[in-house]
């Protein structure tokens, strides 16, 4: 995968991240969850920052950065904070991946970024899910 | 217990065909490496003449270091071996996974001045290690060799976060 093709796969992840989180914080009282609220706050805003990053980054190099999707698929139920967080695990856990890819991808500071990355989804993910991984991002390496 | 990693190369007799056997297993895995635009990240990884052989032998060496000074804590203070259990499956199975023998893991011998400070001394070279593997996965010319070790870099980060008796994360 070319440099930019992986930055382009990963904006694609930093928007459908960007709308789920949306629609997670919209399903979350701040009042009765407020813990959850806050995770799934900062959550929302790291993304959105890294989306907005990835979009200059790719216009800088002279692409045209993947556009969002009108909407993404969710879960029907999310009635409950439980499945909330299942679904938020869940998205860090995919962020984790493609940003492993994009470190395979990419090299100086734009695989330094990757890696930092790739260490924020999985320190995040434990807001949401309790055990930690091994190799968190590397799929492969694991029996899940 | 959390799943354990499957073995990324073969068994190896010997250190220098584990590190190549764990490149080349991890060159197998980065087949379309070869598209990449950015210079310094060269395509695959060549087992005959590998620039980042080094890399993985020093970082093994450190590993199996580390291995050691968490056997050596959890055989001073026996009550702390399930703390330092995690540390102990997590570099066992980051040891694996680069093809190195994990066993059996030489205690280091250290004199700590209580349980407390071997824990403190324990999580400050699990801190230094973790920064080393981001610098190692920054470094590597293999892109597929620098995923490995970024990924191993998060492994040890989720273990730097504090944690409740829970289980869950717990700020700061």
């Amino acid at each position: 995968m070319t440099t930019v093709g992986a930055l382009q796969s990963t904006l694609a992840a930093e928007h459908a991240a960007v709308y789920v989180y949306g629609v997670l914080g919209a399903q979350t009282s701040r009042w009765a969850e407020p813990g959850l609220y806050a995770a799934l706050t900062a959550a929302y805003t790291v993304h959105r920052g890294r989306r907005d990053l990835l979009t200059r980054t790719i216009t800088d190099l002279g692409a045209d950065p993947v556009a969002a999707d009108p909407a993404y698929t969710v879960p029907a139920r999310l009635d409950t904070p439980d499945r909330v967080m299942q679904e938020a695990a869940t998205l860090e856990d995919r962020c984790a991946s493609t940003y492993a890819s994009l470190v395979a991808n990419t090299s100086g500071t734009r695989r330094r970024w990757a890696v930092m990355a790739l260490n924020d989804a999985a320190v995040r993910v434990l807001a949401f899910r309790g055990a930690p991984e091994m190799l968190p991002g590397a799929d492969e390496y694991t029996d899940r | 217990m959390p799943p354990r990693p499957r073995p990324l190369p073969p068994a190896a007799t010997t250190r220098r065909a584990a590190i190549g056997a764990a490149l080349a297993g991890v060159a197998t895995l980065s087949a379309c490496d070869a598209g990449r635009e950015e210079p310094s990240a060269d395509p695959g990884v060549s087992t005959a003449a590998d620039p980042d052989a080094g890399l993985v032998s020093n970082l093994t060496d450190e590993m199996t270091a580390l291995l050691g000074t968490v056997t050596a804590v959890a055989a001073t203070y026996p009550r702390l071996a399930s703390t330092v259990r995690p540390w102990r499956e997590l570099h066992e199975a980051h040891l694996e996974v680069l093809g190195h023998d994990t066993s059996p893991a030489h205690a280091h011998r250290r004199r700590y001045s209580g349980p407390d400070a071997a824990l403190r001394d324990l999580r400050q070279r699990e801190q230094r290690f973790q920064r080393r593997l981001v610098e190692a996965s920054v470094s590597a010319q293999s892109g597929a060799l620098a995923r490995v070790l970024a990924c191993m870099s998060a492994g040890a980060a989720q273990r730097l976060v504090p944690r409740t008796t829970s289980g869950q994360e717990q700020p700061g």
